[in-house]
This record gives C-alpha cells, structure tokens and sequence, in this order.
C-alpha cells in the first residue's frame, strides 16, 4: 500500500501545490499527444491534412461507437466480451434482410438494431437475474453469437448493399463524413445521460461502490440491465455504420474494432481519473487511432499496432496511479 | 426440509456439470463408433494439454481473487522465441528455460503493476498481454516458424511407457497443482487472499508476496502451456494466444461451475477443458456443422455457471 499523503495536514499553500501536481501527472497524457501531433506534422506535413484528420476521426468514430457501450457496462462494473459479435450480428441480419429480402432500409436497420438490443438485454437478464458473473455470461453469449452467425450465413459475405445504406457509412453533409457527425451526436447523448441525469450518477455510484448503491435502496438490478441494453444497442448501431463504411458485411465484422474498443473504454475509466468516462473514451479512441496512423505514416508499421495499444493503456493507468497517490481523495 | 432442498441444489451446481459431461460423453460414444476409442479419447486429452495448463496458471490467480488475460499476448510470445530460437541452432533445453524466464518475467510485470501499483488486475494484464502480443510480432515479423527438432517434437508427440507424454504432463502438473493449492499451507493463503484480503492481511499472511508469487507462477504455465502448444501445432504461429484467449477463460470458469460451485478449483478447470475440446471431437465425428459446436460450448458455459452462481443472490462485479 502506498503511504497515504493526508490533505490539509501542511495547510492550503501545500494542497495548492499537490492538486497543481496531480493536475499536471493526470493532464501529461494531452501534453504527449500535443508533442507527438507537431513532431509527426513536423515530420510528415501530410499528417495534419483535412484528408487525414478526417481518416482518423472516421476510424475513430467507428472505434468509439463500440467504445461507449463498452464504457457504460464498465461503469456498472461489468464488462461485455460479446460486443463485437452483437455488433457483427445485428449488422449481419440487418444486411442479409437489405441485401437478400429486398427489406426497405430503416425497416431492415430497425430489426437489426432490435436484434441487437435484445441480445444485451438477454446478457444483462444473465448477470442480474441469475447473478452470473459478467464477464463469463458474455462469454457464453459470444461463443453462442459466433455459431448463429455461421448458421444464418454460412460464413459468406454479404455484398450488394443498397446505396441509401452504404450512404450512412460513406456520405458526408456538408463535406462532414457522416459516420462523424453520428458519432457527435452519440457522444452528446451518452455524455448528457451519463453526467447530467439521474441515471447516469446511479450507474457510477454502483461501479464505485455496490454495497453503498445497495444500501441506499437503488433498484441495482435494473440499472444494470439497462446499461447492458444500451450496450447492445450502441454495439448494433456501430455494427450497423461498420457494414456500411465497408460496404459490405461479414462475420468477423465486430472482432475488427473490439480489442481497439476495449483499450478505448478502458482508457476512458483512467484518464479523466473515474470522471467524464464518455469523454476519456471519446479522446481514448482518437488518441489510439491517430497514434496507429501517425507512427504508420512515420513509416513504423502495422507490427507495432499492439506495442502502442499496451504501451498506451499502460501509461495511462499509471498516470491515473500517480495523480492520485499525489492527492488522494481529489479524484475517486 | 428447506435443509435437503438446499443440499440437493448444492449437490446440482457442484455436480451438474459433470453429469452434463457424462451425458455428453454416453451420448458421443452411441451415436458414434469411433469416439469411445482409445486412440480417439488420447486425442482430446493431447488437444486438451496447452489449453489445460494455461487455465490452471488463470484458475490460480483467479483463485487469488486478481485475474490475468497476459497469457494471451505469452503464449504466441513464447511461441516465436522458442521456434526461432531453436532454428538458430540453440540446445532444447536452453531455448525453454529463455521461454519459461520470458514467461516468468511477464509475470513479474504483472505482479509489479497490480501488487507493487496496486492497479486493476484487469487493466494491467490487459496491457501486458497487448504488449507481449506487440513484441511477439514485431519479433517474428510475422512470418511462421517452423520447429525441425525431433526432441522437442517427442516431447508432445512420444509416449512414457504407454501413455503419450502430453498426458502425463497433463495429470501430472494437475496433480501438483491440486497438491499445492489444497496440502499446503501457502496453498490455503492463496484462497484466503482470494476470500477477503482484509481478513488474509490480519491474520498475518503476508499478502503482496503471497499475491506476487500466483502472478509469477502463473506466468511460467503461460509459458510452459505455450511452448506445448507451438510444439502441437510443430510451429510459431502468429496470435497463437490470442486464439486461446477465450477458450482459457471458458475452461477456467467452466471449473468454477464444477466440484466447488462459484469458487475457481484446478480438478474442474481441467474438467472444463476436456468438456470444451469433447464437444469439439464428438460434434466433428458425428459430422455436425461446424457452428453448432460454438453454439454448443456457449450453451454449457452459460447453463453450468448459471446454475452455479443463480444460488449467490447477489450480483458479482468485475474490478476495475
């Protein structure tokens, strides 16, 4: 156990001090990036191009999509391990009934979502009616997932997708590429739930401190089920925007983006130091894309994507170690 | 009578799977002729032995109360070094003591991070099996080596007297496993710090070292399990871990559903194992479509450690 420094104990010029030090630990991660950005574009002017940043923010935003279902189960204090195959799922079935059935669009995106959902809800039901633990449920869900994808396609690949679909994943309004302006919006909505409502600081009271939550007679079991729901649901719709970036759909479609995904919400429950997780994992998945893209155009290579993943995912937890050993109880 | 009804569903949730791995088991061998063989059930076993070993090294951390994903990123680490080590020209022996030190080391920076830090076991071996993961392919440029070595080979591929190696190495690290976690003293400290820390710490058990050593044992079996699975499949190839990852977690907590319901124990980590590698070579035999056989697994794992865990009353979290 690290030595607890006592707030307070050598009067407020010294709390001053340690909460500009635990500032400045916690905040180095933006100091780094700032660094990184001007040496790359220093380098490789082609970096900071609008062309580029908007290949990051695109690739981030599916990334981050993903992210913020992840994040709101990880604030329960759960983890999904099957989100990447409800994403491949949901996405699967809304293209076979685009591509195959001839289904009108929103008709078709409907039931894939739908699908999507109600395997979260199926995994939240899991975890808070039978009181499995979280991480084998999905576990169970995601072998179960990879078998009915199979079965409903034979491994194939579905191609042919409708125009008004693949406009979702590659149209841009006002040159703005679509799949960023969904991404605002659902960083918006997450952030607001998450922060402004009363659902939101339940979810967090039960991740920082279930009995506490117990105690003060929060219905725990529903609150955890409707974060698994929406994780379905922002897993679907991520899903959904993946198949049609691609343009097409196939059944390793969600295991792409799921371990970059897992590193952002991850990184989102550290960097802000257990606060503002939507937006730690927002600035986590562009952090992690454009440290892949900007160390590929240094000419590094794809070898290295993993080393920068951990490298990344480490340094952040530890910066969080370090502010907050520099002042306890500043941050949870 | 509230006493029998709970005893009898005790008895269901530390048994219930076994049962279900008889049934599977007397199921296979009518529906088929050529699974209750000798040579057939040798197989599982042998398919069995990498993915059984790792899941020991999880089921004693998890037994510690932490858990460990680094294995991972270990396995296919280990796994490009000894193959290549190896081609080089290295002896057996020298090339598996580097695997198993890489191994160890890994655990090391496991137990640094989450003892020494007092980090999230969850984020931090996370991390670590990223980061070996990186080195693994930036060390193999992701080219597969292929293993020549005869010795090496036997060792996965010969028999001691009649019994195929793989087997009894299998059995055997079981046996000491079980031995250790269950005979000795410091065994009993493990499950103690897995119970409640606080409670561990004050009656004088000394719990970082205690927490420190499952990290790096349990590394060195990452490490002995990858180099038994890259002798298996006769090369490094690349992510080999990564393939393993979820397996090991199933069998892991397959064994928490078995023996001792809701508790991590290594004689049900194993059965967990052979369950999972079972319902892959009986669904094979009976020539079933390939995806049943996930839809299956999954079905078992979700149905055995519900009906193990429905009885706690109580959600269990992960920690972050």
């Amino acid at each position: 156990m690290p030595a607890a420094v006592e707030p307070g104990a050598k009067g407020s010029e010294s709390i001053i001090v340690k909460r500009l030090l635990g500032f400045s630990i916690r905040y180095s991660i933006f100091v780094f990036f700032g660094l990184f950005f001007a040496i790359v574009t220093f380098l490789r002017p082609g970096f900071m191009s609008l062309g580029n940043i908007y290949d990051i923010l695109v690739e981030a935003s599916l990334v981050t999509f993903v992210a913020f279902g992840e994040a709101f189960v990880i604030a329960a204090g759960a983890v999904d391990m099957s989100l990447g195959n409800i994403a491949g799922f949901g996405a699967m079935i809304a293209c076979y009934l685009l591509s195959v059935r001839d289904f009108p669009v929103p008709v078709g995106v409907a039931i894939g979502i739908g699908v999507g959902t109600l395997v979260g809800l199926i995994n939240g039901l899991f975890v808070t009616r039978l009181y499995m633990n979280s991480l084998v449920a999905t576990l169970g869900t995601m072998f179960m997932l990879v078998g009915f994808l199979y079965m409903v396609t034979f491994g194939q690949t579905i191609m042919l997708l409708p125009d008004a679909f693949t406009w979702l994943g590659t149209g841009s309004i006002l040159k703005i590429p679509i799949p960023i302006i969904i991404m605002a919006f659902a960083f918006l909505i997450c952030h607001l739930l998450m922060e402004k409502t009363k659902y939101g600081r339940t979810i967090q009271l039960i991740g920082g401190n279930i009995e506490a939550s117990r105690l003060s007679g929060i219905n725990i079991k529903n609150v955890i089920l409707f974060a698994f729901v929406v994780c379905g649901l922002l897993g679907t719709l991520s899903g959904i925007l993946l198949a049609a970036h691609q343009g097409l759909a196939n059944v390793d479609l969600g295991e792409r983006f799921l371990l970059q995904a897992f590193t952002a919400a991850m990184l989102g429950t550290v960097i802000f130091g257990g606060r503002n997780v939507m937006l730690g994992t927002l600035c986590g998945s562009i952090f992690l894309i454009s440290l892949i893209n900007g160390m590929t155009i240094l000419g590094a290579g794809p070898e290295w994507i993993y080393f920068v993943q951990g490298s990344l995912l480490l340094g952040a937890i530890l910066l969080n170690y370090y502010s907050k050993r520099v002042l306890p109880g500043l941050y949870r | 009578m509230s006493r029998t009804q709970s005893s009898l569903g005790q008895l269901i949730s530390n048994y219930g799977t076994i049962l279900a791995f008889l049934v599977a088991i007397i199921f296979f061998s009518i529906a088929t002729d050529t699974f209750f063989r000798l040579g057939n059930l040798q197989n599982i076993i042998i398919q069995s032995t990498a993915l059984g070993l790792c899941a020991f090294g999880l089921t004693l951390v998890l037994i510690a109360g932490e858990i460990d994903f680094s294995y991972g990123g270990i396995i296919g680490l280990v796994g490009a070094l000894l193959a290549s080590m190896l081609q080089q020209g290295y002896s057996p022996l020298s090339a598996t003591l580097v695997c198993l030190l890489v191994g160890g080391a890994s655990g090391l920076l496991n137990a640094l991070l989450v003892v020494g830090f007092n980090l999230s076991s969850f984020l931090a071996s996370v991390a670590v099996f990223f980061l070996c993961m990186g080195a693994e392919r930036v060390y193999s440029h992701g080219v597969t080596v292929w293993i020549q070595n005869r010795t090496m080979l036997s060792l996965v591929q010969g028999h001691i007297g009649p019994v195929p190696t793989p087997i009894v190495l299998l059995l055997g690290l079981l046996f000491v496993c079980w031995f250790l976690q269950t005979q000795t003293r410091a065994g009993q400290h493990v499950r103690a710090i897995g119970e409640n820390i606080q409670a561990a710490r004050e009656a004088g058990i000394r719990t970082s070292l205690v927490k420190s050593l499952v990290f790096v044992l349990a590394g060195l079996l990452f490490a002995f399990a990858g180099c038994l699975e890259t002798l298996r499949n006769g090369g490094a190839i690349m992510y080999a871990g990564k393939q393993l990852l979820l397996f090991v977690l199933a069998a892991s907590f397959l064994g928490t559903a078995t023996f001792k319901a809701g508790k991590a124990n290594f004689p049900g980590t194993l059965v967990g194992a052979f369950f999972l590698i079972t319902l892959m070579n009986g669904f094979t035999l009976l020539g079933m479509k390939f995806y049943l056989i996930p839809l299956a697994q999954g079905l078992i794992l979700i149905a055995s450690v519900a009906i193990s865990s429905i009885r706690r009353g109580e959600i269990e979290q992960v920690k972050f």
